[in-house]
């Protein structure tokens, strides 16, 4: 029960720190705009379909995708920095109840971020939002979410324990937009890209709501897409369990739960 | 029945220095020490800057993991037990830093309050007297950022307060604190002592340990060099007392000679008067031999005091750099 409750309230608290930040106000606000802006420029003659599929999904995704890397890769780092670290993560509340409820945080400001791009494409392009399987749509929907929490709670624990790690996210901020489909079809993609693509949910997040826009012609092909992409969460959530018990010993070992 | 119990307390530090070849070094902060704490006691913890306090502190509030030895708090291993120990402890650290400074007070009690697992009927009553206590009910639902130092400082200690802990630990509490306030924590610690709570205690204010502690110990580059009641400590420097003596119209040879005669004196001049502090256990024969050097008529005042916990850490840490 107070795990839920330190849940929701991490949750709450990180979405008023974070909207109180004006990096962040600017990638929730102005960001959409312009990938939505580029996406349309270049997606402008396709069909409908494609403008659902590339526009509205591929800036959805993009802009949930960098509000949760920014925060991820940064959260603990900025509870270090202020001193707030050391009294999270030795509470008797586990570190991960807290740093999972924070990232459901983040996921609530991209979702609203997500909404906001939508109805901008919708208005400003006069794109049709037109979905072929509502239900699937909102099943796949919900299993998008519930991967992009466990990928960045996976990557969050990385981070803290690795400051290489921190370097290559980063660097992969731009790129994962290329390597998992958002901007345009991973078969373009040289074929040992594509095995990183295949181990990264927002792939398989990107191709299931595509297809439940579009219409699904092969349904053994979409079940199976969901099955993996259920099988990659739970991996990510496992990882992520190992992670943060590893963080917790060799933050004490070496003395890192603060700056001094 | 002892709440802390530490024994041969090693603890290392590894560093990186330099930028492009970079070589490791290694920190011995603490060198194997000893110590327990009582149920019920104030401990302090004394000692220059880097002597290994806050170490101390982060490892006994399961922050830091030991290099090597045993550590028990409440009876637990702080190294496999401690989340055992981790809700029945608190520890504040001194200084601004340690909260969100765009939630009000009231919201970082309440944060925090919940990740001590605080039922909410709890939580509200207890941050609304946490708020008196540290005085800040009147500006408890502002910003933390528009707060003075010594407004954070005192969020600090009620945040600490907040699980109404069993063994609380206080590195540096007082500091940025004004008079008054240092005062009101003073009070405030000697409260939780009658109320039963064990209490460690670091400060660079030697009468603050002196009014306060009920056994120090002084710390110095990873190693206690003493244990022991105020009183003890105080009189472990024997009956020493310091003589405080101020002459005038002293002479370059006079002063020669007096600095001949005694070792551990400190000497002030102004103007044509000159104050002199001698460290002894013999008043009489140190005024002796002043009388062979100065003539009756320069000597302008003659006081005695009684040793201070602070002339006791300063000669227990001289006598460490002289060996
Ligand atoms: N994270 C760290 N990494 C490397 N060395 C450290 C670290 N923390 C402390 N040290 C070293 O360990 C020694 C003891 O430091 P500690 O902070 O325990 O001293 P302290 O007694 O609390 O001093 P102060 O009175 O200045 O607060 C110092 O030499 C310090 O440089
Ligand atoms: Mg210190």
């Amino acid at each position: 029960m107070s795990n839920i409750i330190v849940f929701f309230v991490s949750s709450t608290l990180q979405i008023k720190q974070t909207f109180s930040r004006n990096m962040f106000r600017f990638m929730m606000l102005v960001q959409p705009i312009i990938f939505g802006t580029v996406l349309y420029l270049m997606f402008k003659n396709s069909s409908n379909d494609d403008l659902v599929a590339h526009v509205i999904f591929g800036t959805g995704l993009i802009t949930i995708w960098g509000t949760i890397v920014f925060s991820s890769a940064s959260d603990i780092e900025r509870e270090r920095r202020i001193g707030t670290l050391k009294y999270i993560s030795c509470a008797p509340v586990k570190f991960i109840v807290v740093m999972s409820g924070k990232i459901f945080g983040n996921i609530i400001l991209g979702l609203l971020s997500m909404v906001y791009s939508t109805l901008f494409i919708i208005f400003v392009f006069k794109v049709q939002f037109h979905i072929a399987h509502p239900f699937y749509f909102i099943f796949g929907m919900i299993l998008t979410i519930t991967s992009f929490m466990a990928i960045s709670l996976m990557f969050s624990a990385l981070l803290t324990l690795s400051r290489q790690a921190r370097v290559f996210m980063n660097a992969l901020d731009y790129p994962i937009y290329i390597i998992c489909g958002l901007v345009f079809p991973i078969d373009m993609l040289p074929q040992f890209l594509r095995y990183i693509s295949y181990l990264l949910s927002p792939t398989w997040a990107n191709e299931i709501l595509k297809l439940t826009a579009r219409g699904i012609t092969n349904y053994n092909d979409f079940y199976q897409k969901l099955i993996i992409l259920t099988l990659i969460i739970v991996v990510y959530y496992i990882l992520s369990i190992i992670f943060f018990k590893l963080i917790d010993k060799k933050a004490r070992f070496d003395g890192t739960l603060e700056v001094i | 029945m002892s709440v802390v119990e530490v024994s041969n307390l090693k603890r290392n530090y590894k560093t990186h220095i330099g930028v492009f070849r970079r070589k490791k070094k290694i920190t011995e902060a603490l060198k194997g020490i000893d110590f327990s704490i009582n149920k019920g006691e104030i401990f302090g913890l004394l000692g220059p800057n880097g002597a290994g306090k806050t170490t101390t502190i982060k490892i006994l509030t399961t922050l830091l993991l030991p290099t090597n030895g045993n550590v028990r708090v409440l009876g637990y291993n702080v190294d496999g037990e401690e989340d055992k120990i981790r809700n029945r402890i608190n520890f504040i650290f001194g200084g601004e830093r340690s909260l969100y400074w765009r939630l009000s007070a009231r919201d970082n009690l309440r944060y925090f309050a919940d990740l001590h697992k605080i039922t909410k009927k709890i939580r509200e009553a207890r941050i609304n007297s946490l708020l008196k206590i540290v005085g800040l009910e009147n500006r408890g639902d502002e910003k933390v950022e528009t707060y003075s130092k010594g407004m954070k400082q005192r969020l600090q200690i009620a945040r600490g307060l907040i699980n109404d802990p069993e063994v609380l630990f206080l590195d540096e509490p007082t500091i940025g604190l004004d008079p008054v306030a240092a005062k009101e924590l003073r009070h405030l610690i000697l409260r939780l002592k009658n109320e039963g709570k064990t209490i460690l205690l670091t400060t660079h204010y030697m009468q603050e340990a002196d009014e306060l502690c009920d056994r120090i110990a002084f710390i110095n580059n990873g190693e206690i060099l003493r244990i022991g009641t105020p009183e003890d400590i105080k009189g472990s420097i024997e009956k020493m007392r310091i003589l405080s003596i101020c002459l005038q119209n002293v002479s370059n040879e006079q002063m020669k000679n007096v600095k001949e005669k005694f070792k551990n004196i400190k000497i002030n001049n102004k103007e044509n008067t000159t104050n002199i502090n001698i460290e002894t256990g013999d008043i009489f024969l140190v005024l002796n031999k002043l009388s062979e050097v100065f003539e009756e008529y320069q000597f302008l005042t003659i006081n005695t005091r009684q040793a201070t916990l602070e002339d006791a850490y300063i000669h227990l840490l001289q006598g460490d750099k002289h060996e």
